[in-house]
């Protein structure tokens, strides 16, 4: 302030001038201190600054699959119902799967989902109706033979490949428990072709058996939802979802996305690891 | 081990050659019978054998008791014991779920944080079913309509036997003990019958129904939000069809086999969107639950008085609401059985109250509104019978308020099936005896040749895969 009073007592502008150069010519000649002491903190901050930026626009999270990823969509949907913050697209198809490709052919709708649709993240879960036989070549494959496998795997594998050629990261949801036994056996042997097959083309592999089974690790139609009430889960035929089943379900398969999402941030001290405040949920 | 499968085929068969083998041996071709019945229930779940034969002994020992006391009260009381008893098995099954979850949303909207005793209870195939049987056999026997007292085995049979056991039709006691006293026959119309019913019900349910079904009402029921208006009133009259279809497929077939074994059932629908009124409409669809419900529920509701105008129509309400219940737990089936019950009433009422009016219509025109008010009660209140819950039915309520362009799932084809399903129902009846009656004369090589064509075309027209019938969950 006193600087600024000598200055117009002496000649208005002529002092002002003076006193701006003399200020800008000792921030320049102090810059290179300044930058060279703090350098560090500067790249950390405008690293945190960019990701703040980027987590500010709507993230948009593609869910693939049959009714069980309609489930899941639904699940993800009302979890964030009003944040403004996650868009999920439903690409999911009632009564499909990779087997019948007669019905819907999943590897070529893959490729279009790939090629018109700007996602940020692929979640996919498929598989639900694929207890059954193929035919290939005129040739009827019994499910869950050798010959059965081959080709399902390869049709996963394509799937995969499909979407990871987008370059975004895509998660492969495991299908998750069921009540009849049969159906529980047969998914599990699906579930180990998924994840052999993610790991192969670097596909995140979820599983979410557990998430409906007991501490015994059996299946039960009852859990806990957010507030701790015990509720119904799934539905009386022990395959789908109830409501609360799906909001379970949904954030269960969020919490495993949520590092992808930039959701979990390393501080620059390199210790733990803590959700930035701006991006938590 | 559902109907439109080779391994059923396999085993009817079996059962078919070795019980006309024991035709002359009645106490041999009955045993064969029950052990066939229960060998057929076990394959859904072995465990619920046990609860057959204990629903089986409750009511065999229910008319024992009746037939062995005269005092009317002593008589009463033993009538009211076992029906209570078949009530609360069904209850416990199927009730105890849903009234613990209900107990539990009504606990935490008043912020009463408790656990209830969740217990994992599976339904039983059927016991909707068998227990109605069960209980419609120790109310006829209490009201002496079945005088010859009943031996262990025919009743067991009677409340197992496999063509009805897991999906109806809800077979009388006083009906089908007869059959089962005396030898049975299988004469060249009974035959052709049956075997133009088998094949009548599988093209129904494996070809038409489950193309409806997958193609467009489960995408569209599936998120009602995401659809057209247009799809959604395609899958809402598509519903209906699918679960006539889908249910009559059934009835129709068991029907045919019990046909083939030398037993005779009644019809259970008679072209029900051919009504020209809800009445008429429920006396056609399911006529062995809604004469059952007439006979055992509204006739106790009623009692020997004579009834006044409200409460015949508070015993009608409640009828269909209890109807709703008996279809499955939870708050959509009340809410379909009250539509029905509501429904029913107002047009009753309106019957009484607008004679003047409905001599001015004609004929035609009067017919014409009561199809159209009953075919669309039937095919709204099917939205809730339909939706797995109150939200997704709110959700294509208010979906198909809103109008919404376009049309993705309601194909010309689609469109047409529908159409053309119920268009069959304005045929005159009995259209498949007539075609059984054409069949008669034909030599047995030749019906079999026809019947197994039959069964080859609709595997080759249908989908591939079977989807249970939609009657099973009850």
């Amino acid at each position: 302030m006193a600087f600024w009073s000598l200055t117009t007592t002496a000649s208005g502008n002529t002092g002002l001038l003076l006193a701006t150069s003399l200020v800008i010519g000792a921030a320049a000649v102090g810059a290179p201190e300044i930058a060279s002491a703090n350098q560090d903190s500067i790249e950390e901050a405008s690293t945190a600054l960019m990701r703040i930026a980027a987590g500010s626009s709507k993230r948009r999270i593609a869910v693939i699959g049959d009714s069980f990823a309609f489930e899941l969509w639904k699940g993800l949907t009302e979890t964030h119902r009003g944040s403004g913050r996650y868009e999920f697209l439903k690409f999911s198809r009632v009564s499909t799967g990779l087997v019948r490709r007669d019905v819907y052919n999943w590897n070529n709708k893959v490729r279009d989902i790939v090629a018109g649709t700007r996602f940020d993240m692929a979640l996919v879960i498929i598989g639900g109706n694929d207890r059954q036989s193929m035919w290939v070549n005129k040739r009827r494959l019994q499910r869950f033979t050798k010959p059965w496998y081959r080709v399902y795997s390869r049709r996963a594998d394509a799937f995969m490949k499909t979407l990871r050629r987008s370059g975004k990261p895509v998660y492969w949801v495991g299908l998750p428990i069921v009540r009849p036994s049969a159906m529980r056996r047969d998914y599990r042997r699906l579930n180990r072709v998924y994840k052999r097959v993610a790991a192969k083309n670097g596909v995140h592999y979820i599983s979410s058996w557990r998430v409906f089974a007991d501490s015994h690790g059996r299946y039960t139609g009852f859990g806990r939802d957010k507030d701790g009430a015990r509720r119904r889960m799934r539905d009386n035929d022990g395959l789908h979802f109830s409501p609360y089943g799906r909001l379970k379900f949904g954030r269960f398969v969020f919490r495993r996305i949520r590092r992808e999402l930039g959701l979990d941030i390393r501080p620059p001290d390199g210790g733990k690891t803590e959700t930035a405040s701006v991006l938590a949920d | 081990m559902l109907f439109p499968t080779f391994e059923f085929g396999l085993f009817f068969l079996a059962v078919y050659v070795v019980a006309w083998l024991a035709r002359d041996r009645l106490t041999v071709r009955k045993l064969f019978l029950l052990a066939t019945s229960y060998f057929f229930y076990a394959q859904w779940d072995w465990r619920f054998t046990g609860l057959l034969a204990f629903s089986s002994a409750l009511n065999y020992l229910g008319g024992l008791g009746l037939n062995r006391f005269d005092a009317p009260r002593t008589r009463k009381a033993i009538m009211l014991a076992v029906v209570a008893a078949n009530l609360v098995v069904l209850g416990f099954f199927k009730y105890y779920g849903f009234f613990i979850d209900s107990l539990t949303d009504l606990f935490v909207a008043w912020g009463i944080r408790r656990d209830l005793p969740i217990l994992e209870i599976i339904l039983p195939v059927g016991i909707s079913f068998f227990t109605f049987q069960g209980i419609s056999y120790v109310v006829d026997v209490y009201r002496g309509q079945i005088k010859h007292p009943v031996s262990l085995l025919d009743l067991f049979l009677f409340i197992s036997f496999f063509p009805q056991l897991v999906a109806g039709p809800i077979v009388r006691a006083a009906h089908f003990l007869p059959q089962l006293r005396r030898k049975s026959t299988l004469d060249g119309e009974t035959l052709a019958y049956g075997l133009v019913l088998i094949v009548s019900g599988l093209f129904k349910k494996t070809v038409v129904a489950h193309y409806i079904a997958t193609d467009l009402v489960d995408p569209v029921f599936l998120d009602p939000a995401s659809h057209t208006t247009l799809d959604l009133i395609g899958a809402q009259y598509a519903y209906a069809v699918q679960v006539y279809l889908d249910f009559s497929a059934y009835s129709d077939i068991a029907i045919g086999i019990a046909a083939l074994l030398g037993f005779r059932f009644r019809k259970n629908f008679d072209r029900p969107f051919g009504s020209t009124s809800l009445a008429q409409l429920w006396q056609r669809w399911h006529i062995s639950l809604s004469t059952f419900l007439r006979d055992y529920l509204y006739r106790a509701l009623r009692g020997e008085r004579r009834e006044s105008t409200l409460m015949t129509y508070r015993n009608i309400f409640l009828t269909m609401l209890l109807g709703g219940l008996w279809h499955g737990a939870a708050w959509t089936f009340i809410i379909w059985g009250a539509i029905h019950g509501l429904a029913l009433v107002a047009e009753r009422h309106f019957k009484r109250v607008s004679g003047t009016f409905r001599k001015a219509l004609s004929p035609g025109l009067g017919a014409l509104f009561g199809w159209l008010f009953a075919f669309h009660v039937f095919t709204l209140a099917a939205i809730f019978f339909r939706s797995p819950n109150i939200g997704i039915a709110a959700d294509y309520f208010a979906s198909l308020a809103r109008f919404r362009p376009g049309v993705d799932f309601l194909t010309p084809f689609n469109a047409a099936l529908i159409v053309a399903c119920v268009a069959v129902h304005f045929l005159p009846g009995d259209a498949l005896n007539r075609v059984a009656e054409r069949l008669r004369p034909l030599p047995l090589a030749a019906l079999g040749l026809l019947f197994g064509l039959g069964i080859l075309a609709s595997e080759a027209i249908g989908p591939e895969g079977v989807a249970p019938f939609i009657y099973y969950q009850f």
